[in-house]
């Protein structure tokens, strides 16, 4: 019971971060405009799908957190960790920068999930033995040489090219399809949670080492690579629905973690509540600190996040 | 239940030459059977390679006549538990009483919470292990010998009918050793015992079949007491022994 309490205080928390969404931002709309003629506010419907997408962002990104942290044993684990902010980003700087934007409003996302769907099966490949922490080496490698390619186009490219490029860096959840990415991200968001709530106790087993969960009945290579390719999708996923959001899943999986300790099962469903809520809560203060010109949320998560994350780290230690 | 290796070769990724040449061993119920040598002689390479852990470069583990490879996660740890030298300190903050939990729904993981028999059962190994004081403290919290009290806790909780202990005492006090050793001696005559132990006492003490690891290949085998002499010593670990009589029990010590 005290776990469905634990999770429903997140439930609530990530609803009212919801309903702030749709409710704050540069325009204020009361209650009775947002069904006008008997159809739903333009502005309340775009507000909708954002707040929506910044939920699945931060889930995502949050879940796919606490994933690489558990996994790879180490707090500084975030859910970039194998490539894909690197990979993604060259696929979009490549798509924006070499024209392929003008097929159409999809090809930077597309191109985005190719480039960390890529840089990622490059990690799983060119590590021979995939234990976590070679893993871990490759991807930054993988992640470096993607980032070095990624400046390389930037070096020859035209100017508002190169400022498309940094606004899709710095992450927004501002221009989200919600048919052709907010739903993909859902269901992607969805499976893997129902995965993850069933094999919990694997990941759990996976914190005390490799070798301890074989000796609990864990097939640790197979859950080792297969769970950091799903993290990994998750946030290749959401990267290209969203850009490169740091932080979110670098502190939110941490924070709930040392709150609430324990399994897996237990924090798994907080986790992602909080992310969700967190993501949606830095959208609106973007929004709303500057209406005129919007704040990426990428920027906010990084503002917000890094003094309440020392902030906690200290209290704890003072604690203990 | 029985544990057996035919002929095991093993090399670690690197090195030039194997660090087990041909080791051949059986475990089975009746006395706790310890493993000897000295510092890198192979004796938790043993171990990993007895749990499926590591995969031999030739030679076979069966467990009950089947390769212990082709047993399911879920059989084989059902039958045959470990305990590790060195445990990890996990990234999150397990209570004793969920790291040992672990140790039950590692076989069953899609069970949210304990069946009431697994809770008797989790109590009672507790108890077994002197736990019951620190159940609800962080694994985080505690020293390493109460750490390797918990890992054994965890192996035993589930009742295997094998058990692989590297260095399960090494950093317990005297009081848990005993603790330790007396609930493997219990165990001894219907669960299959391996102990890896540089402690050569506590071999002559609890064990009941001895086996010296050397130069990658089982140098000596058989009752303690013939095993664990000055004479076999000596080449093994490069000193020299000296055995002595303390009201009626072999004490054996380097000079």
């Amino acid at each position: 019971m005290k776990h469905a309490r634990i999770a429903l205080i997140y439930l609530i928390a990530a609803v009212a971060a919801f309903v702030c969404g749709v409710l704050f931002g540069a325009v204020g709309i009361p209650f009775s405009e947002f069904v006008q003629d008997g159809a739903l506010n333009p502005i309340v419907e775009l507000r909708l799908v954002r707040t929506a997408s910044a939920a699945v962002a931060g889930a995502s990104l949050a879940v796919s957190g606490l994933v690489f942290q558990a996994v790879l044993r180490n707090a500084l684990a975030e859910p970039f960790l194998l490539g894909v902010s690197g990979g993604a980003g060259l696929g979009a700087a490549g798509a924006i920068l070499l024209g392929f934007s003008a097929w159409g409003f999809m090809s930077v996302p597309l191109f985005a999930l190719l480039g960390a769907v890529a840089a990622n099966l490059l990690v799983f490949v060119s590590v021979r033995r995939r234990t976590a922490e070679e893993l871990l080496l490759g991807g930054v490698m993988i992640g470096t040489l993607a980032s070095s390619l990624l400046m390389v186009l930037i070096t020859f490219s035209h100017s508002h090219d190169m400022a498309g490029v940094i606004w899709w860096m710095l992450g927004s959840v501002q221009n989200v399809d919600p048919a052709r990415q907010l739903a993909p991200a859902a269901v992607v968001l969805a499976a893997v949670l129902v995965f993850l709530l069933f094999r919990a106790g694997d990941v759990d087993l996976l914190t005390f080492g490799p070798e301890y969960a074989w000796n609990h009945g864990v097939n640790a290579r197979v859950m080792t690579v297969l769970l950091l390719a799903l993290a990994s999708l998750l946030a290749a996923v959401t990267v290209s629905m969203a850009g490169i959001i740091g932080f979110c899943g670098l502190v939110v999986p941490h924070i709930v973690r040392r709150l609430h300790g324990g399994s897996h099962r237990r924090i798994l469903i907080p986790c992602a509540l909080a992310g969700a809520a967190f993501l949606m809560l830095a959208d609106v203060l973007g929004r709303v600190v500057s209406p005129v010109r919007e704040l990426p949320v990428g920027m906010v998560t990084a503002a917000v996040g890094c003094p309440v994350f020392l902030w906690l780290l200290n209290r704890g230690r003072a604690g203990s | 239940m029985k544990l057996t290796a035919e002929t095991l070769v093993y090399t670690h990724p690197g090195a030039s030459a194997p660090v087990l040449n041909g080791v051949s061993l059986e475990i089975a119920p009746g006395a706790i059977a310890a493993l000897l040598g000295r510092n890198g002689s192979g004796k938790s390479t043993l171990v990993r390679l007895l749990s499926g852990y590591l995969r031999p470069d030739s030679g076979t583990v069966t467990l009950d006549g089947r390769p212990v490879s082709e047993w399911s996660a879920s059989e084989r740890v059902r039958r045959l538990a470990v305990v590790q030298q060195h445990v990890p300190l996990p990234l999150t903050d397990y209570t004793v009483r969920e790291a040992v939990a672990m140790g039950l729904t590692g076989v069953s993981r899609f069970a949210a919470s304990l069946t009431p028999e697994q809770s008797a059962r989790l109590d009672e190994t507790l108890e077994l292990l002197d736990l019951t004081p620190f159940a609800d403290r962080p694994c985080r919290t505690l020293s390493g010998g109460e750490r390797q009290r918990v890992s054994a806790a965890t192996a035993l909780v589930r009742s295997p009918g094998l058990l692989l202990l590297d260095e399960p005492t090494s950093a317990a006090d005297p009081a848990a050793t005993i603790r330790i050793m007396g609930l493997l001696r219990r165990l001894a005559p219907e669960v299959g015992v391996l102990i890896a132990t540089h402690d050569l006492q506590l071999a002559l003490e609890y064990a009941g079949y001895a086996m010296l690891l050397h130069e990658g290949q089982i140098f000596a085998s058989g009752a303690p007491g013939d095993v664990l002499t000055p004479e076999q010593l000596a080449p093994v670990y490069g000193c020299t022994f000296r055995r002595y009589d303390c009201e009626h029990r072999p004490v054996i010590l380097p000079e």
